[in-house]
Formats: C-alpha cells, structure tokens, sequence
C-alpha cells in the first residue's frame, strides 16, 4: 500500500470536496458538474505543458482562467433555474464535456487519453515520486482549506448562507443573487482546476474515464457524508472516501469482489447517513 | 405639499384573461401610514408584488420618488428604497438576530468578494458600524435580549418586528408590510403599531396589507380598498 499515494489522492479530493462545498453548502445549489470542471483543469494543465511547452505554474494558471470562463458561461445559462432545474443543467454539462473529451481524438487522444504528460519541475527540480508530490499537493491543500478557514466567517459567507436559507428574503433586501451565484460558481471552478492538473502531472497520463458522472457523484457523496456548510464535513467526507477501498483491501477477499462489494459498503454508508444524519456527520445544512 | 413618494398611473393587470386591476390610480405621500384591504383573492399581493417589481403588469407606470420602476428587477427595486415584508416574514432562521440584521444592511463592503483584496480594513471598520447601528435598531424594536438567539426561534411577532428592522437597516424608505398584524396577539399588534408610528415620525412611508381593519385603521393616515378591479381611498 503506498500510502504516500494515497495521501496525494486524499489532498486533490479535499480541494474538489471543498470547492463542492462552496457551491453546494454556502449557496445551496447541488452541482454534478465538478468532474467536468476537474477534467478540464487536467486537459488544459496537459496540453499547454505538452503542445506549447509551458512549465507547470504558467500551464495551471491558464487551467483555472479556463475553468472561470467556462464557469461563467455556464452560470449565465443556468443562474434563472432553481433547484432540480440547476441539478439537470449541471447534469447535462458534464455529459457535454466528458463526451466531448472521450471524442474529440485529435487534441484529447479520446479513448487513448494523453500518456507521457511532463513532470513538475520547481527552481530546476524536476519533482520525482510519491512524496515531493505529496509535498506539492500538500502545499495546495493547506492553502485551499486557509482560504475557506478565513472566508467562512465573514460577511461574503453569512450572506451565501442567507441566500441558501431564503433566497426571496434576500431579495427583497436588495441582494443580488445572480452575482453571488456567478462567483461561487467562479471559485470552486478555479479550485478544481487545481485539483486536475495536480491529477495530471503526477499520474503523467489521462483520459475522459477519469472525469465521469460518476466522479461527479462520488464528489457529491463525499460532501453528503461529510456534511456540508462547513471545512470538517467535505474533508472527512473526501479523505474517507479515498482511504475506505485502501482498508478494504486489507479485508481477506480478492479484487473482483472488493470492487463489488466497495459499492455496496459506498451506498449502505450512504443510506445510513441520509437516514440517520440527513445533515452529513459534521453537516449544518440539509439537502430537501 | 410634498410630492408623492409612490405614484401608480393606468395600472392594469390581468391573469389568463380574468381582469383583476383596470387602469388604477394612487399615489402615497411620504411619511405617512397607508393601508390596503380587500376581500380575500382581490389581489391585494399582486398589488405590492407590481410595486416591488416582482410581477410585470400589463399596462401603466409605477414612480417611486420620481424614477420609473422597471420590473422583473426586484434586487435593484429594493436597493433603491422599496422594502417589502412578506406575510411569511423574511427572516433568516439558521442566523441570529444579530446576524440577521447585519446582513440586511445596505451595500455592505463585506458582500463583494474583491473587497477582500482591496479593502479589508473598510469591511472590518463598516461591520464594527453596522453592529452599533443594529443594537439601536434592536433597542428601539424592544429586541435586544435577543440579539444572539436564533431567528428561527422568535414567536411570529418577534419576527415580524424582526422583519421589519431588517427593513429599516436596509435604509427603506417605503416599507411594503403584507398582513404585520395578522395571526399575533394583542400585545405585539401594539408593539408593531408603536413602531410604525415611529418609523412614519421619522418620515419612512408605511403601506400595508391588513385584515384586522380596526387596528390598521387607529394608526393609518390613509385607507385604500381593492373593489371593482380598482383601488378607491375610503378617507
């Protein structure tokens, strides 16, 4: 069990459970577009460093102004929906995106996906193994969770809280929602991107399987367990759903039916939490 | 004499056909208390949900202190000047009052997310501000001992009044109360109809929905009814 590895995979879903969470804990819109915006940053991460030669830096940077934009265009066709309406738009994003990655071969490499991606290199040092990249995606993750740590109590905040609460309230007091929604949308979307190219770079290949609907769900679940509306919840929520396969390998079955049985222990936990503590474990708002 | 803050011109408004207001005329002098009654389904909602810009009519002007309401805009109608309490009152629930009140206030640096970048110590200095505001507004609605207790556990006339000082620490001008005296009791109608009369001395204009026609009638200067797909002014 390399557990350096795992703990790299427990920091780039920290950062995807987290950016979730803004949008979905604070402001109250359920997102199934976070693997989208998480395949994005990967495949414009890689092909920037490996078309135009671009360090890691430079490449990530344009990956999350990528990610805004397309956040923005998105929020400007769904901010009018409400609910389930949002949900389905969002739903349909993430199809348009991770069928147009699987398809389009000439740039994505489509089911082929894109191998040989360039390592991290840092004052001339090319970043090698487990550790240095847990180091880099520890660095990203502490400043990640700093940033909400400081946001979530500040006015920006009680007011996405309010708008989560009752948006009509809001209203009437002369806040705009629109705007709120777009930067919400804007920053978790700039968050993910640094989660995918983290994905990018150390594993040095990827292809659209990686960025599913399903993926989308698995993020959405790692913030329902955890609960949402505050830092405990998604982190919980993301770092036990990457270690709990690592443990049940410990458990004297073979593969095939770890894999099946992993997908029951996913959705008897989640029943469990929904039924028991609809608010997630360490959760202050509840999804209706 | 003052011009009218609200001015309602050849308001009309139909629904699937079925006429429900034809060419209505009123006009609210500020500072005063104004009343609207009217039989249930006269449209008295939809009345103040056309002031507030929430719903489009189908002809007509309405001004507010002289400027064009442009509908379906109901953020910017508010920022300007138009407050609306709605008969469920727009509370917050999962905040304190305190909180409540804080994040009602007007054009708060702290809501604008640059802000943080550029103007941190500008938030810091306005909150600190808006908290001394808030604890005057909470003393003057007889709310202070309830400053940190959830809003979502005040009685409904507390958070009817709560409502409206929410109103007040968003600078409305003219304040749109659907039903404040409904479903409480005596003691609050009279602690709400206390500060209404105060908000009007300050020279806020007061137009409210009412049912309980006695207790609108002891504090208003003016009544309006619904009748007729009209609105008539009964003094």
């Amino acid at each position: 069990m390399n557990w350096l590895h795992i703990i790299f995979m427990c920091e780039i879903y920290v950062i995807l459970a987290l950016s979730a969470n803004l949008v979905s804990g604070y402001t109250g819109l359920l997102s199934f577009a976070n693997a989208a915006f998480y395949g994005l940053g990967a495949y414009v991460t890689t092909l920037v460093m490996k078309n135009f030669g671009f360090n890691y830096f430079p490449a990530l940077l344009l990956a999350i102004v990528f990610n805004i934009f397309v956040s923005l265009i998105i929020t400007f066709f769904s901010v009018r929906l409400k609910d389930l309406y949002f949900t389905l738009a969002t739903l349909a994003f993430q199809v348009i995106v991770f069928t147009t990655l699987y398809n389009w071969e000439k740039v994505t490499g489509g089911s082929y996906g894109i191998s040989e991606i360039p390592g991290v290199r840092v004052f001339g040092h090319e970043l090698n193994g487990s550790a240095e990249y847990a180091l880099l995606g520890g660095c990203f993750t502490f400043a990640v969770i700093l940033f909400f740590f400081l946001f979530q109590r500040t006015p920006f905040v009680r007011l996405l809280e309010c708008i989560r609460d009752r948006e009509l309230g809001a209203v009437s007091l002369g806040k705009n929602i629109t705007y709120y929604k777009f930067v919400c949308n804007s920053v978790a979307a700039a968050f993910i991107a640094i989660s995918g190219s983290l994905f990018a770079v150390h594993t040095g290949y990827i292809d659209a399987t990686s960025f599913t609907l399903a993926e989308s769900i698995l993020i959405v679940n790692m913030i329902l367990i955890g609960g949402t509306g505050n830092l405990i919840g998604p982190i919980f929520g993301a770092c036990f759903y990457v270690m709990l396969p690592e443990l049940m390998r410990l458990m004297p079955i073979n593969s095939s039916q770890g894999a099946s049985l992993q997908m029951i222990v996913y959705s008897l936990i989640l029943i469990l939490v929904v039924r028991l503590r609809p608010n997630g474990l360490f959760g202050k708002f509840k999804f209706e | 004499m003052k011009a009218p803050i609200l001015n309602v011109e050849d308001l009309s408004k139909s629904f699937d056909g079925l006429k429900l207001f034809e060419r209505v005329n009123i006009s609210l002098c500020p500072g005063t208390i104004n009343s609207l009654f009217g039989s249930n389904g006269s449209g008295k909602t939809t009345f103040f949900n056309l002031i507030g810009g929430y719903d489009k009519p189908d002809a007509g002007r309405i001004h507010f202190e002289g400027l064009a309401i442009k509908f379906h805009n109901e953020f910017a109608i508010a920022k300007a000047g138009i407050g609306r309490m709605w008969q469920d009152p727009n509370v917050f629930p999962n905040h304190t009052v305190m909180q409540n009140l804080l994040v009602s206030a007007k054009s708060h640096p702290g809501e604008y997310f640059l802000n943080y970048v550029f103007k941190r110590s500008l938030i810091k200095k306005r909150e600190v501000n808006l908290t001394d505001k808030a604890c005057d507004v909470l003393q003057m609605f007889r709310l202070g001992g309830k400053s940190d207790q959830f809003a979502g556990s005040l009685s409904l006339g507390e958070r009817k009044l709560l409502s409206i000082s929410m109103l007040l620490m968003n600078d409305a001008r003219l304040l749109l109360l659907d039903e404040p005296f409904s479903s409480v009791n005596p003691d609050t109608i009279e602690r709400i109809s206390e500060v209404l009369v105060r908000l009007k001395q300050e020279g806020r204009t007061i137009f409210m929905i009412e049912h309980k026609i006695r207790f609108a009638e002891a504090i208003s200067d003016h009544q309006f009814k619904i009748e007729n797909h009209g609105i008539t002014q009964l003094n």
